[in-house]
C-alpha cells in the first residue's frame, strides 16, 4: 500500500527520520563525484539577493510568495553548502554548534525544488548569471539519493533502465510493431501513399528516438514526421532495442541522465547508425544534444532535433507543403529546453512561415518564452496537476489567450500534455498540435515510398 | 587625533589594501583552478563561448536590459556601481593614499564632481535598501549581511562627504577617521563577503556553462548504482 505522508507528491519509500543526516551524506557523495563544489562555492560568494529573478519568474508572478523566488530556493541549498562544506561553516559549527540542515529545510526543499519547472528563464535575468535551474536540479539529485523523488519519475526510469520493455511508457516491442503498422495504414488511408516506419535498418543516417509516449497519444506527430522523412528520401530508422528519447535524468539525476544516454548511444552503435534524431520533445533533445558528448563512450554521435531537419529539408525544396491547407490562426510555443539556449528558435518559425499564413507570435517568445508550467518533469507527476494549472500555468494560459489563436503549436511531448490540460482547465477557445501534426495535414506527397528493408 | 588618523590612513590602509588584493587574487585563482579542474574531468570541452562573452559583456553595460523590468531598482543599481567606482578610484585623496602605500598613481577628477557622484551614490544606496525593506521578494531574500554591507557603504559615503564639506557636527578629524575605518572595513571584507562579486564577475558565465559539463561516472554512473 502506498503511503502518502506530508510529501506534495507520492514517493515510494518515505523516510520517517534521519533525513537531514542522509541529506548531508548524499550531498557529500555528490560533491566528491562531480564538479558541483566549484559552482556552489562561486554562487555562494556572488549571490547578491537582488531578487531581480523574481520579476521574471512566472510562478512568483502568479503567487507572490517569497518561497517561489528562484534565488530564495537556490539560497536554501547554498546556505546548507556554506554551513556544512566551507571552512568558515565548519568553524561555526564547532564553535557554536550550529546545525547544517534542519528537517524543516528538507521539507522546504522537497517542495520548492518540484515547484520550480526548471525553465531557466530566471537565469537570463540574473546580473550574476546564477543558474537557478542547475541548483534546482542539484537539489533534486541530492534528495533522490535519500529516496525523495516523485514516484511517477522513479517508476518510469526503472522501467526504462531495468524493465522488460526498456522504455518509460512500458510499450513492448510487439506493441510498437502493431502501432507502426497501424500508423502506416492510417497514412495510406489519409494521404493515399505508402509510407514506411523503417525498423532496424542498419547503417541509416538517422536513428529516430521519439518520446515513446508519442506512439500512444501523438499519432499525427509521428505520421507527419514519417511523411517528411520519406518524402525527402532521408535514410532513417527506428531501433527495436531502444525507441524512447525520454530522459528524466535531466530533471533529477546525473546517474539516470548518463545511463539513459549510454543506452541510446549503445543502440545507435548496434545498428550502425550515424546520427541521433530526436522527435518533437524539448527535454529529450536537450538531454542528448548537451550531455551525450560528456557521457558517450564512442566516437561523436551528432544529435539533431526533428525541427532542425525538417526546416532544412523544406529549405532545400525536398518537401512541399500546401500553403492553403491550414487556414486557422496559429501561434507557437517555444519549449524551454530547446529554445532557452537559442538552439531551436528560428527553424520552427521558418517551417511555419513556409505554409501557414495566419501566424501570430506570443509575447514574450523565443529564448525569453514563458514555460508551459509543466516543465522539469512536473507534467509527469499527476498529483501536481492542480499546482501545474494554477499557479504554474496561469501566466501561460493568459499568454495563450492573448494571442487569439485557434491553434497553439507545441513541439514537445511534455508541453503538449500541459498545454492541452491548460486549454481544458481555462476553457481556452483553441486546440494544441505538434508542428508535424499540421505538416501531416498539409504535406504534398509525390513519391511512392520504396522500402530499404 | 592626528596619530589615529595617520594610523587608519597609513599602516591600516596598507594592511587593508594588501588583504583586499591578495584575497582578490586568491578568489580569482581558485575560480580559475576550479574551472580548469572541471574541464579536465568532463568528457565534453565544447563551451558556448560566444554566448558566454555576450552575457558577460552585456551585463557589464546593461543599458539594453535595465529598462526591461524593475526600472527604478535597475537604474539605481547601475548608477550605484558606476558612481561608487568612480568616486573611489578617481578621488584625489584616495590616489594619494595608494601612492603612499604601493607607489603608483593615476589622474584624478575634480572634487566637486566627486561630491555630486557621492550624493547620487547615497541616493542609490537608499533606493537599494528601500527595495530590500519594502519589496516582498527583496525582504524575504535579504539577510543581515546584505543590510550590513549596504549600511557600511552608506556610512563610508556619508562620512566622506560630510568630512570633505566641513558641515558636520563632529570634528573634521573624527569624520575622516570614521570614513577611513569604513573604507578599510570594505577593503578587508572584499575577499570574505559578497563584496567580492565584482572580482569574480568575469568568470561567472564560464563557470556556469562548465557546471553543466558532468563528468562521466563509468559503468556505474556518477557516484552510485541504485536507480531511484
Amino acid at each position: 500500500m502506498e503511503i502518502k505522508s506530508s510529501y506534495p507528491y507520492y514517493i515510494e519509500r518515505p523516510l520517517e527520520n534521519r533525513r537531514a543526516e542522509g541529506f548531508l551524506a548524499a550531498f557529500e557523495e555528490v560533491l566528491e563525484n562531480s564538479n558541483y563544489r566549484s559552482i556552489l562555492d562561486l554562487y555562494s560568494r556572488v549571490s547578491m539577493h537582488c531578487s531581480r529573478c523574481a520579476t521574471e519568474c512566472q510562478i512568483y508572478q502568479a503567487t507572490g510568495k517569497p518561497e517561489d523566488v528562484p534565488c530564495y530556493r537556490s539560497a536554501i541549498l547554498l546556505r546548507i553548502y556554506k554551513r556544512h562544506f566551507t571552512p568558515l561553516g565548519k568553524l561555526k559549527r564547532r564553535l557554536f554548534g550550529t546545525v547544517s540542515v534542519t528537517e524543516s529545510e528538507i521539507d522546504e526543499m522537497l517542495e520548492a525544488f518540484y515547484h520550480c519547472t526548471a525553465c531557466g528563464r530566471c537565469t537570463l535575468y540574473c546580473p550574476m548569471g546564477i543558474d537557478h535551474r542547475l541548483l534546482t536540479r542539484l537539489g533534486r539529485f541530492i534528495l533522490s539519493k535519500i529516496g525523495i523523488v516523485p514516484k511517477a519519475l522513479a517508476v518510469s526510469v526503472r522501467e526504462q533502465l531495468e524493465g522488460a520493455t526498456g522504455n518509460t511508457s512500458a510499450i513492448p516491442l510487439k506493441a510498437l510493431k502493431s502501432t507502426i503498422e497501424f500508423l502506416e495504414e492510417e497514412i495510406l488511408e489519409i494521404k493515399g501513399v505508402e509510407v514506411r516506419f523503417p525498423l532496424d535498418v542498419e547503417g541509416a543516417e538517422y536513428v529516430f528516438f521519439p518520446p515513446v509516449s508519442d506512439f500512444l497519444i501523438e499519432a499525427d506527430t509521428l505520421m507527419g514526421i514519417a511523411c517528411v522523412l520519406n518524402e525527402a528520401g532521408v535514410s532513417w530508422t527506428i531501433a527495436s532495442g531502444n525507441y524512447d528519447a525520454i530522459n528524466y535524468g535531466l530533471f533529477y539525476s546525473d546517474e539516470v541522465l548518463e545511463k539513459v544516454l549510454q543506452k541510446m548511444a549503445d543502440e545507435v552503435i548496434r545498428i550502425k547508425g550515424k546520427k541521433i534524431l530526436i522527435g518533437e520533445c524539448g527535454h529529450a533533445s536537450r538531454s542528448a544534444k548537451a550531455f551525450l558528448p560528456s557521457f558517450n563512450r564512442y566516437e561523436e554521435i551528432p544529435v539533431v532535433n526533428i525541427l532542425e531537419l525538417t526546416a532544412r529539408l523544406i529549405d532545400e525544396g525536398r518537401v512541399q507543403i500546401d500553403t492553403t491547407a491550414v487556414t486557422e490562426k496559429v501561434t507557437y510555443h517555444d519549449p524551454c529546453n530547446i529554445a532557452r539556449s537559442g538552439w531551436v528558435v528560428d527553424q520552427p518559425r521558418n517551417i511555419i512561415r513556409s505554409f501557414i499564413k495566419d501566424f501570430v507570435e506570443m509575447t514574450p517568445s523565443g529564448r525569453y518564452n514563458l514555460c508551459c508550467g509543466g516543465g522539469g518533469g512536473t507534467v509527469s507527476i499527476n498529483e501536481l496537476k492542480p499546482y501545474r494549472m494554477d499557479p504554474a500555468g496561469r501566466k501561460k494560459a493568459e499568454q495563450l489567450k492573448a494571442t487569439g489563436a485557434d491553434v497553439v503549436i507545441t513541439p514537445c511531448a511534455n508541453c503538449k500534455k500541459q498545454i492541452s490540460e491548460l486549454i481544458a482547465h481555462y476553457k481556452l477557445p483553441m486546440r494544441h498540435a505538434g508542428l508535424h501534426d499540421l505538416i501531416f495535414t498539409a504535406i504534398i506527397m509525390k513519391n511512392q515510398v520504396k522500402t530499404d528493408e | 587625533m592626528n596619530d589615529a588618523l595617520s594610523f587608519v590612513t597609513g599602516p591600516l590602509f596598507s594592511f587593508s589594501i594588501a588583504v583586499a588584493m591578495l584575497g582578490a587574487l586568491r578568489l580569482v585563482a581558485i575560480a580559475i583552478i576550479d574551472i580548469a579542474r572541471s574541464m579536465e574531468t568532463s568528457g565534453d570541452l565544447k563551451l558556448p563561448w560566444k554566448d558566454i562573452l555576450l552575457e558577460t559583456t552585456s551585463w557589464m553595460v546593461p543599458l539594453g536590459r535595465i529598462f526591461a523590468t524593475r526600472r527604478l531598482f535597475s537604474v539605481a543599481s547601475l548608477m550605484f556601481h558606476v558612481t561608487l567606482l568612480v568616486a573611489i578610484v578617481l578621488h584625489q585623496d584616495h590616489i594619494l593614499m595608494v601612492k603612499q602605500a604601493v607607489g603608483i598613481s593615476w589622474p584624478h577628477i575634480d572634487r566637486y564632481v566627486i561630491h555630486v557622484l557621492t550624493v547620487v551614490c547615497i541616493l542609490c544606496v537608499l533606493v537599494l535598501i528601500s527595495f530590500r525593506l519594502f519589496k516582498n521578494s527583496g525582504r524575504a531574500l535579504s539577510d543581515g549581511m546584505d543590510y550590513f554591507l549596504l549600511l557600511l557603504i552608506l556610512a563610508a559615503l556619508i562620512s566622506g562627504l560630510v568630512a570633505s564639506k566641513g558641515i558636520n557636527p563632529f570634528s573634521h578629524g573624527t569624520m575622516l577617521i570614521i570614513h577611513a575605518l569604513c573604507g578599510n572595513a570594505i577593503l578587508v571584507l572584499i575577499p570574505f563577503s559578497r563584496l567580492g562579486h565584482f572580482i569574480l564577475y568575469p568568470v561567472l558565465w564560464t563557470a556556469s556553462a562548465i557546471a553543466w559539463k558532468f563528468p562521466a561516472g563509468g559503468e556505474n554512473g556518477t557516484g552510485g548504482t541504485e536507480i531511484r
